[in-house]
């Protein structure tokens, strides 16, 4: 990469972070946290391994970003159906497919289909009614990717090899160690809507890693840096209390203490 | 009593065909005086079916000749009894001429650019739909509660109905139930059922229908243009309310618009001249065609026009469920009678003259087309009466910039103009698209750049139109029409082919009213879901 690349690179990722951050900290503060914890938490969410290499910088933060969109917007259509939050939650699983075309597709199936239950459509023709017109940016979204990929030769993904059994067993558990937290902290929340549209999100996002890691000899930490933005969004969905801070605390940095620690026992496995 | 009055009075029960004709030597003085010394029996006699004075004829034809030209003649601007000026004649002319000399001298440049032009317009009104979607989705409730509601009914005032119906005698009985149906005092109901003089049918259905003196049969002379506006000018001139409203022949409104609209307007600055009802059909599911109108509609009523409103951007009217201040109404002459989108074009002359039109949360449903052909002669109309209203106001490009601002100018373009032109260049992007996909010649100006434009354009428009048609019905939670927008390409061919016919009509007949025949729907009456 010549220096002026590099440079742009870095302006480009400074950028990304920057107005990420803002919304994380705009979300924090929504939900009544001060401002200094606001600030401390959308830190510890953004102080992830991956950030910090270059090679998966960006599209970590895009995943991160596209995670959150989803998570943010899922939670607020099943509250309310209506043709702003459709739009808003059909673009941003569209965005994922752009962002990651197979995790981006993955969540457009099994997020929508999770919360059918959730949704207030009172006939089946009225339900079809409701997930076509969600899923209909998303499709479109589908449908350009595969003429890109067909005609175009784009790729979105890289398969670049394969893992040895025993790197295998390591890997799964990495990719797993750093969304531990918060799935117990889901586990322990109240089964609303956000915590079930977020648990869907950490899963894909879990089994994206173990896949990309073990089959593309992706880096492990790419697809973890979102669990940090999920975190914001799980912790600003809790109620008020006394207690409310504390476990925020507990949770975002246990959650970034497990990702470096996968990313640091994976390192020399992901290089390899 | 004045003229208006005696006129009025006389216009209550409409001269018999073959009745005698004016008593020679009459004049409207002698009306006057007449009804003046002699009161209720001049009233009696002036009301008399086989007698017809003179001076009621001439008050009859003044007020026919004003409701068909007193725009015409005091703001010929407005008039669009001429329908293109020498200027705009030139202009259309000269660059029809330009762009066939472009394409000639360089048909791949010139291709190229055209499309590149045709595509991003067509694109353009769709991208600005969405805005408006997006703007007017956002739109907070008016319902009114009841508190309000009835902390305001203690000084209601006189409401005039205006119902203009030609040749719907099969229809009347339904609309004068719609109508007793309206929750408004009946002494404060000044309901007109506006019939063409010489449509025997309707008159005598309407004459029936107000038997029990609930509603006035309002008898327009014969004349041309025989045109809604025209007869609803005539009857404006008779209208004792304060406030008007204007309802179809097949419209089935809420029943407390009226009280709604009265709410409305008395919390709204005085500016506000007009309030526009939502509309939609209480035959939406009756076949493949209704389905795609009311998403149209759906669309339309529950989100463009509100989206319109919130910008501020001068908002056509949508034919029927219109409520005025009748002061204002009459104040600007009323509609236009050669126009045959007299609300869209009152809609942007209201906007013009510094008064405002608002969306009202109530909405009047309709009997929407369940017939191809009955569907394509009404969009016919309204894109001919689009293409009317801009060409009207566009007559002078930099007053109506004056009066509506750089919003209100663009939005027009992208509203009414872009109505029109996006039916009209939908058929072209499909041809240039298809035949540039077989055919890569430069020399003809199809190229792979030509396809490639054509297809981004199709693609972006297309799908802006059919999603947003898919998230037209949420307001009112018919979901389960949301599938049939993927149809939404075909049905915007039907569009085209209309805009088509609508171009051909307004160079032959300008002012010619298709009529609508309505009363086909299989569904029952008050089906509304």
């Amino acid at each position: 990469m010549s220096a002026s690349a590099a440079l742009a690179h870095w302006v480009i990722l400074a950028v990304l972070l920057s107005v990420f951050a803002g919304v994380l900290y705009r979300r924090l503060r929504g939900a009544e946290y001060r401002r200094v914890r606001a600030a401390a938490f959308t830190v510890l969410a953004l102080a992830q391994p991956a950030f910090a290499v270059p090679a998966t910088a960006i599209r970590s933060i895009l995943v991160a970003v596209a995670a959150y969109a989803i998570g943010s917007t899922a939670a607020q259509f099943v509250r309310r159906q209506d043709p702003r939050r459709i739009v808003l939650l059909g673009g941003s699983l569209a965005g994922a497919q752009l962002v990651h075309p197979v995790w981006g597709t993955l969540t457009t199936i099994v997020l929508p289909l999770a919360l059918r239950h959730q949704v207030t459509a009172t006939t089946s023709a009225r339900t079809a009614g409701l997930y076509v017109s969600l899923l209909f940016i998303p499709a479109l979204s589908s449908a350009a990717l595969l003429y890109l990929s067909l005609a175009q030769h784009f790729d979105g993904v890289q398969w670049r090899g394969f893992v040895s059994p025993g790197q295998y067993a390591v890997l799964v558990a990495a990719a797993v160690l750093p969304a531990t937290p918060l799935f117990i902290a889901l586990a322990r929340a109240p089964m609303k809507i956000h915590a079930l549209s977020l648990a869907i999100l950490c899963t894909l996002i879990v089994a994206m890693n173990v896949v990309g890691s073990c089959v593309a000899a992706q880096p492990l930490a790419e697809f973890a840096a979102a669990l940090g933005a999920l975190g914001v969004l799980l912790i600003a969905h809790w109620a008020v209390s006394a207690t409310r801070d504390r476990h925020a605390a507990l949770l975002m940095v246990a959650s970034l203490a497990l990702s470096w620690t996968a990313a640091l026992m994976t390192a020399e496995l992901a290089h390899a | 009593m004045g003229e208006v009055s005696i006129l009025r009075e006389a216009s209550a029960r409409p001269r018999a065909r073959g009745a005698p004709e004016c008593a020679a030597g009459a004049t409207d003085a002698v009306a006057l005086r007449l009804h003046s010394k002699l009161g209720a029996a001049a009233k009696s006699l002036l009301l008399s079916g086989s007698h017809s004075f003179g001076a009621i004829e001439t008050l009859r034809s003044a007020a026919i000749d004003d409701a068909t030209h007193a725009l015409q003649r005091h703001e010929p601007q407005y008039s669009a009894a001429r329908t293109v000026t020498p200027a705009q004649r030139t202009l259309f002319v000269a660059v029809g001429l330009g762009l066939t000399v472009c394409v000639a001298i360089s048909p791949a440049v010139g291709g190229l650019v055209l499309t590149a032009f045709i595509a991003a317009s067509y694109a353009a009104n769709a991208v600005f739909r969405a805005w408006l979607f997006w703007v007017g989705s956002d739109e907070p409730s008016t319902q009114i509660d009841a508190s309000e509601e009835n902390a305001s009914a203690a000084d209601l005032p006189v409401y005039t109905v205006l119902v203009p119906l030609y040749r719907e005698a099969n229809v009347v009985a339904q609309l004068a139930a719609a109508l007793r149906r309206l929750d408004y005092p009946p002494h404060l109901l000044d309901v007109k059922l506006v019939v063409e003089e010489d449509d025997d049918d309707t008159v005598a259905a309407a004459l029936e229908a107000s038997a029990d003196g609930v509603f006035e049969v309002v008898a327009v002379p014969a004349g041309e243009p025989r045109t809604k506006p025209r007869a609803c000018n005539y009857a404006l001139q008779l209208a004792r309310g304060d406030f008007l409203v204007i309802f179809d022949a097949e419209d089935r409104p809420e029943p407390d618009q009226l009280k709604k609209a009265l709410h409305a307007f008395r919390r709204a600055p005085v500016n506000v001249a007009c309030l526009q009802a939502r509309l939609n059909f209480f035959n939406a599911r009756e076949c493949w065609l209704t389905r795609m109108f009311a998403l149209d509609y759906a669309l339309w009523f529950d989100f463009l026009l509100p989206g319109l409103d919130r910008l501020g951007i001068p908002m056509p009217l949508g034919g029927t469920s219109n409520h005025f201040r009748v002061e204002a109404l009459r104040a600007i002459r009323g509609w236009d009678p050669f126009n045959v989108t007299e609300d869209a074009d009152l809609g942007i002359r209201l906007a013009r003259l510094g008064l405002r039109v608002r969306t009202l949360d109530s909405t009047t449903y309709e009997e929407a087309t369940n017939a191809l052909d009955n569907w394509l002669r009404q969009r016919t109309r309204w894109l001919k009466g689009y293409m009317q209203t801009w060409l009207v106001h566009m007559r002078d490009p930099r007053q109506l910039l004056r009066n509506a601002g750089l919003g209100g100018f663009l939005g027009f373009q992208l509203f009414v103009g872009g109505t029109v032109v996006a039916a009209l260049l939908n058929p072209i992007l499909w041809l240039v698209f298809v035949l540039s996909f077989f055919i890569d010649v430069p020399a003809v100006g199809f190229t792979g750049a030509t396809h490639a434009l054509s297809g981004s354009g199709l693609l972006l428009g297309n799908a802006l139109f059919a999603y947003l048609a898919m998230l037209g019905p949420y307001r009112r939670g018919w979901l389960d029409l949301s599938p049939y927008a993927l149809l939404v390409p075909f049905y915007w061919l039907l569009i085209s082919a209309a805009a088509y016919r609508a171009a051909w009509q307004l160079a032959r007949k300008p002012w010619y009213w298709e009529k609508t025949v309505h009363g086909l729907t299989r569904m029952a009456d008050g089906a509304v879901p």
